[in-house]
């Protein structure tokens, strides 16, 4: 709090100055672009001597209570307990653990934009000198790490980091200095496998986006080789692997990566879909699908996979109730890769869903009929039904089953008083009517009136949900 | 567990160095044991964000019209200047360039790196003088690769051009 209050005043001291300065700087536009391009640097340096003087605070005070029990001012007891209150959090320190990955990063990216400069004065030999100096010193840095500060988060993460950007930059001058063949995607890939080893070593989870990155730019630049899709899932699968085994140490770096992990699966789903020549909508439902049945984990890891699990379901449910989307015809030469992927993503999302059958009804059941959607696109895909009349029999289905999925998220969240249940189902109904509306040749008169009557019930049944909840909380005061 | 993490990690970074290592090994066998030729090019000038200023090579009318397949074979025509005859899945003769995409036929290299202020200068110089004069560059192939050895205008290296005129 005092450090909050503190940071809070040098800011104020910050703005102050600008304000006083305002007429002073619209005189003199120089002098204005120059405070402005100090001002951030004035922010980033007191944070930093922020993160500087709490640790040296935290120091101060042990060492304090020390002289105190020496003095014999207190008993052991009590310096023990004091020194526990005031043991300093070992790097739980947010602040700066991100300054020094955004520190490396920067330095990294320094280093490539200045070495991209390509010094034909300079002899060949002494640019790669030049060029392996980055990885050596960062490599140099990583054995100190694990030899030294293997307990420091912050020195873990900046070095991973500072070596992904040595890889890079390696990789990259070599070939600009002997003019060497190479694509992009090889390239990318080459760094991202190389840096990937440091994410295991030094526990660290910054180079994690970037090889996540480095696999996805690779696998997307070549989709004509179905093989690659199962080499991208291979390599996913590493990433995936760091975060299995960490998945009991939850802290807010695992779940940073579990997020860019989840994130980073449905783009490899949409990669893998497109490799495959597949129905991309029944992937991406699959995976979404997939995200809602997980349930096995701690509290904080789960809301990646139930937000975006849940958001993506119901989009992906809602472009199925378009007629266009089952009238198009798909590649005839599908290949069976797709149809295995899909069917594996629903038999694991099965394994998964029957364990919170009994824990959680609405998330089964809503599981439950996004499956048997997935199942009705698989048919349609395997089968070739994309005529008449079974595209429109599918179109149907798929407006009752998002017709039920708002309805069901309504009557739940109204009978246990859930707010955000309740309105999801009353996004959802909307969505459906008023995507429904639009495909009419409705009247604008018409499509006004239905626009304010949905409106209304909106508010009118989150107004009446705040009015029962506040008669509940009275009731339970007396 | 912990104690086998510092002799993996000298491993990692052995291969870490290895990598970019050999490819300057391979580079440098190439040009030593390599058959050299010369390619007609219309140069441009992009970036690559990584890898800074180059000029980009278009190789013209090097090819032949069907161009599905892996290897291309060389031939080298009456002025002197390499050609792709033929191209095949499977390579023909000792003499051939390995494309970089299996279904298509393409130069593995289509970029000559230079100083970001010399690159667009190449551009312009190329344009104004190519008519006429021949802009080529020289290579040295061994077992399907290809390593760039030179930018020439008329027999005279690109950057020794430019330098005369600044």
């Amino acid at each position: 709090m005092v450090h909050t209050l503190f940071l809070y005043k040098n800011f104020n001291i910050l703005g102050n100055y600008f304000k006083t300065h305002k007429n002073y700087d619209k005189i003199n536009s120089n002098y204005f672009l120059i405070t402005r391009m100090v001002f951030p640097i004035n922010i980033i340096i007191l944070i930093i001597k922020q993160g500087v003087s709490i640790m040296k605070k935290d120091k101060w005070i042990q060492q304090e209570i020390d002289k105190w029990k020496n003095e014999s001012l207190i008993s052991d007891d009590v310096a023990i307990t004091l020194k526990e209150r005031y043991t300093p959090k070992k790097n739980t320190n947010y602040l700066i653990i991100l300054f020094s990955v955004i520190g490396a990063l920067l330095i990294g990216t320094g280093i490539i934009l200045i070495f991209a400069k390509n010094w034909y004065e300079l002899p060949k030999l002494m640019r790669v000198v030049i060029a392996f100096l980055p990885l050596i010193i960062s490599q140099c840095l990583s054995v100190f790490t694990l030899k030294c500060k293997q307990n420091s988060i912050a020195w873990r993460e900046a070095v991973a980091i500072l070596v992904t950007a040595s890889v890079f930059t390696v990789i990259a001058l070599v070939g600009q200095i002997f003019h060497l063949p190479g694509n992009y995607g090889t390239y990318v890939l080459t760094c991202g496998l190389l840096s990937l080893p440091m994410i295991f070593i030094l526990d660290a989870a910054s180079p994690l986006l970037v090889y996540y990155w480095t696999i996805l730019n690779w696998a997307a630049l070549d989709t004509n080789n179905p093989v690659n899709a199962f080499i991208l899932l291979g390599l996913f699968a590493m990433g995936v692997l760091f975060l299995v085994l960490k998945r009991k140490q939850v802290d807010g770096r695992l779940v940073y990566m579990t997020w860019i992990t989840v994130i980073a699966g449905f783009v490899a789903t949409l990669i893998m879909g497109i490799i495959f020549e597949y129905s991309l909508l029944l992937m991406v439902l699959c995976y979404f699908v997939l995200l809602l049945s997980v349930n096995n984990l701690s509290e904080k890891l789960l809301p990646p996979f139930k937000i975006i699990g849940t958001i993506g379901t119901l989009i992906t449910l809602s472009i199925l109730t378009y007629r266009d989307v089952w009238s198009h015809a798909l590649n005839d030469s599908l290949g069976i890769g797709g149809s295995i992927m899909a069917g594996c993503l629903l038999l694991i999302t099965l394994f998964f869903a029957i364990k919170i059958w009994k824990t959680d009804k609405l998330k089964f059941s809503f599981i439950l009929i996004s499956v048997f959607v997935c199942i009705l696109r698989y048919i349609w895909a395997a089968a070739h039904l994309s005529i008449w009349p079974y595209e429109f029999i599918f179109m149907m289905i798929s407006n009752v089953v998002l017709l039920a999925v708002g309805i069901g998220f309504i009557v739940h969240g109204t009978k246990n008083m859930n707010l955000i249940t309740t309105n999801i189902g009353m996004a959802t109904t909307c969505v459906l009517i008023l995507m429904r509306f639009f495909d009419s040749n409705m009247d604008f008169l018409w499509r006004g009136v239905v626009f304010l009557i949905l409106g209304t019930a909106f508010l009118l049944v989150n107004l009446r949900f705040l009015r029962i909840k506040k008669l509940y909380k009275q009731e339970a005061e007396r | 567990m912990k104690k086998f993490l510092l002799p993996i990690l000298i491993v990692v970074i052995l291969i870490q160095l290895f990598i970019p290592a050999n490819m300057i090994y391979q580079k440098y066998d190439i040009i030593k044991t390599g058959q050299e030729f010369k390619f007609r090019v219309n140069p441009i000038d992009p970036y690559d964000a990584f890898r800074g200023r180059y000029v980009s090579l278009n190789y013209g009318e090097t090819f032949p019209m069907d161009r599905n397949g892996k290897h291309g074979s060389i031939v080298v025509g009456k002025d002197g200047f390499a050609k792709i005859d033929k191209i095949s899945d499977e390579p023909i003769g000792d003499i051939y360039v390995r494309s970089t995409r299996n279904d298509y036929f393409k130069m593995p290299i289509d970029r000559y790196y230079m100083d970001e202020k010399m690159a667009p200068q190449a551009e312009t110089l190329i344009r104004e003088q190519v008519t006429g004069k021949d802009t080529y560059i020289t290579v040295r192939i061994k077992n399907g690769t290809l390593v760039i050895t030179g930018l020439y205008i008329d027999g005279m290296p690109i950057e020794d051009i430019i330098k005369s005129k600044l």
